[in-house]
């Protein structure tokens, strides 16, 4: 045989040698006669393994629409928006996903909740099939109690597929996933209309962001009301997630310390502080029947408006409240106007307006007021100003009587209760109801700070230390729709300062001790608490 | 697959262009394929697939053994499997083998090669194996 011959000879044996030598373990090696052959072992055997189908019939029908039909809040107390570590995939999904989110997409957000147990999960976002969305989301803002507008884009889907098999020797329906990128939109976020209760979820041209927040109404007919980022009043009816602009061409909402300057009563009637074209003024768009706009516009005169508004916990009045001083008959008080329209006014809008020597929740004038409550044709304000006797900080609290304009109480807490001197001690004030009201000092200690929280019961006059720690910073961001829970417990996030870069989710049992929820170097961001 | 199909239309007609053997032959067992040059197209049919492939023959030795001629030859193949069980599926290999001319331009070819095949179906499925093809092939000079 020549010299090249052999050559060849070897060449092949070498080649099924090297061949069989590399076959990985994770695949079998069978002998095939043929090509088709060894194309129908390998069927069979993908077949007898469950991963191939046996009929045309077996085989799952592929269906996505791309649509988000909902977010599974289910249990959910809390939510937040963080990046996706591993450690907090979904078990199910952890397999699956893990294949495209090692490494480059750790910084991909997505929504967790915290759940009445306090486990920690991921939110699946699904489509009508089940089928679940890979999303970044950017931002959650509460509508009210019921509703909750989020803004997110979409990179693609898990297909899950399901399918009856025969799989060794007995019959089993076989779940499967399998992802699909999806197109996205650079600088176009999506945003969805997503109801609490049942995580039902609406596309929705235009919602509230988070681009700068601000109030959002609601009357007690499905509207909500809020202002978009052209600064026009919206009307969104849930009823056919239908919405419509309130103001008028070239209107603007004004912009105050408070927030946008609009109010909707409980009918759906608005009063709302416009500017247009270098004019401003207060305009009330009555209803014709609950829930219903009429076109009729009012303009009210700045003689009863400027200054507060607010409703009380009926909601069925829009109070406005002005600081009032007649000098030529030396009277100093505040004057209150309510306005409203409904079935008992056969739909006309009645104003009626008193004065009232009291003023004592304006004492501090320029400060500003917080309204922290309303009852019965009652509010409750907090104010913080100097005590003009030693110059100190101090909260007070007070309660009007709307119907008559007097001061049922007030209670006065200098921060030198709390351990402290300054204004920027102060980090955050949260309120619950006009009953309690906590509060988040930090404080210098030794070469670190102290953070105590204290919560306050105006009506009681007393006030009590929470928490207090020098390990954890907590951060006063992002406390969306704060409230404790039926034990008293207060779900807060922070940094731990003895673990550099750790970020933990402290849920603080009041004088007692804190449970960390969650630990991780990922940031949290939007913890809302969802009921 | 139109993919598939035009990137072997162009191998093919790449190769007419220097084209010196035609060849037209059975695949054991149904199969049909057809040789142009160091190309051949091949199509295999099975009750639940069927294959459309392209093998290429880089390397051919005309050599004896027992007094005999053989062509050895060493080469490498893809085929496309198209099925309903599937969403796609793909098998290649590399191979080796002999040829023998049975009389006139009838030839046999045996070869045997290591060979992949994935599968799509609910989920991937991969397996490797040690394949045998037998080929009888018609060539006639252009």
């Amino acid at each position: 045989m020549k010299k090249s011959n052999i050559f060849f000879v070897k060449f092949f044996c070498l080649t099924i040698l090297l061949n069989l030598f590399f076959i990985s373990k994770n695949y079998s090696f069978q002998f095939g006669f043929g090509t088709k052959g060894f194309i129908r072992k390998t069927l069979e055997k993908g077949q007898e393994e469950g991963k191939i189908s046996k009929t045309k019939d077996e085989k799952p029908q592929v269906y996505y629409s791309g649509k988000i039909s909902k977010f599974d809040l289910s249990q959910a107390r809390y939510i937040f928006v963080s990046a996706r570590s591993n450690s907090t995939i979904n078990p199910v999904l952890k397999k699956a996903k893990s294949i495209y989110y090692q490494p480059q997409n750790t910084e991909q957000k997505v929504i967790f909740k915290i759940k009445e147990n306090g486990e920690i999960e991921e939110v699946n976002i699904t489509d009508e099939n089940g089928n679940i969305f890979d999303v970044n989301v950017n931002y959650i803002v509460k509508m009210g109690t019921e509703y909750l507008s989020v803004g997110l884009e979409i990179n693609g889907i898990w297909i899950i597929k399901k399918s009856t098999q025969i799989v060794n020797g007995s019959t089993q329906t076989v779940t499967t996933t399998e992802y699909q990128k999806l197109p996205t939109y650079p600088g176009f976020i999506p945003k969805y209309l997503v109801r609490i209760k049942d995580g039902a979820a609406w596309t929705g041209k235009i919602l509230p962001t988070d681009y700068s927040p601000q109030p959002i109404r609601y009357d007690d007919y499905g509207n909500y009301y809020f202002v978009d980022t052209s600064e026009r009043l919206i009307k969104l009816k849930t009823s056919d997630m239908s919405w419509r602009v309130i103001t008028a061409e070239s209107e603007h909402v004004i912009n105050t310390e408070e927030g946008k300057a609009f109010w909707v009563d409980k009918f759906g009637n608005i009063l709302y502080n416009y500017s247009t074209m270098g004019n401003s003024g207060w305009k009330y768009r009555k209803i014709s029947s609950p829930g219903e706009l009429s076109p009729v516009v009012t303009e009210i005169p700045q003689s009863f408006v400027d200054g507060y508004v607010l409703l009380d916990s009926n909601r069925d009045v829009i109070f406005m409240i002005k600081k009032f001083e007649e000098l030529a008959y030396n009277f100093s008080g505040i004057k209150i106007t309510s306005i409203k329209c409904n079935q008992e006014t056969n739909y006309e809008i009645q104003i009626s307006s008193f004065l009232s020597a009291e003023a004592q929740p304006f004492l501090y004038g320029g400060e500003k007021l917080h309204i922290i409550s309303t009852g019965d044709r009652t509010v409750s304000f907090m104010s913080m100003g100097y005590d003009l006797n030693n110059y100190q900080r101090k909260f007070r609290f007070t309660e009007l009587n709307l119907s008559n304009g007097t001061t049922n109480y007030c209670y006065e807490v200098p921060f030198s209760s709390f351990n402290a001197t300054q204004q920027d001690n102060l980090l955050s004030y949260q309120i619950v109801n006009s009953t309690t009201i906590y509060v988040l000092f930090k404080t210098p200690q030794n070469l670190g700070y102290k953070y105590s929280l204290y919560v306050i019961y105006p009506i009681e006059q007393k006030y009590e230390l929470l928490y207090e720690t020098t390990r954890y910073a907590i951060q006063a961001n992002y406390w969306q729709g704060f409230s404790s829970e039926v034990d008293g417990s207060i779900t807060v996030y922070a940094y731990d300062l003895h673990n550099e870069g750790v970020k933990v989710l402290l849920k603080i049992i009041p004088k007692e001790t804190e449970q960390i929820l969650y630990s991780g170097k990922s940031e949290i961001y939007y913890l809302t608490k969802v009921w | 697959m139109k993919k598939s199909l035009s990137f072997i239309f162009i191998i093919c007609f790449t190769a007419t262009l220097q084209a010196i053997d035609l060849g037209i032959g059975y695949t054991a067992d149904t199969g049909v394929h057809i040789r142009v040059s160091r190309f051949e197209i091949q199509s295999l049919f099975d009750k639940d697939f069927t294959t459309f492939g392209i093998r290429f023959y880089p390397f051919i030795k005309q050599l004896k053994i027992i007094k005999q001629d053989f062509g050895l030859y060493l080469g490498l193949e893809s085929n496309y499997i198209n099925s309903n069980l599937l969403e796609w599926g793909y098998a290649a290999g590399i191979f080796s083998g002999l040829d023998k001319k049975l009389f006139k331009g009838l030839h046999l070819g045996i070869d045997m090669g290591i060979f992949m095949c994935s599968l799509k179906g609910n989920e991937v499925f991969t397996d490797w194996g040690l394949v045998l093809n037998t080929k009888l092939t018609w060539i006639f000079k252009l």
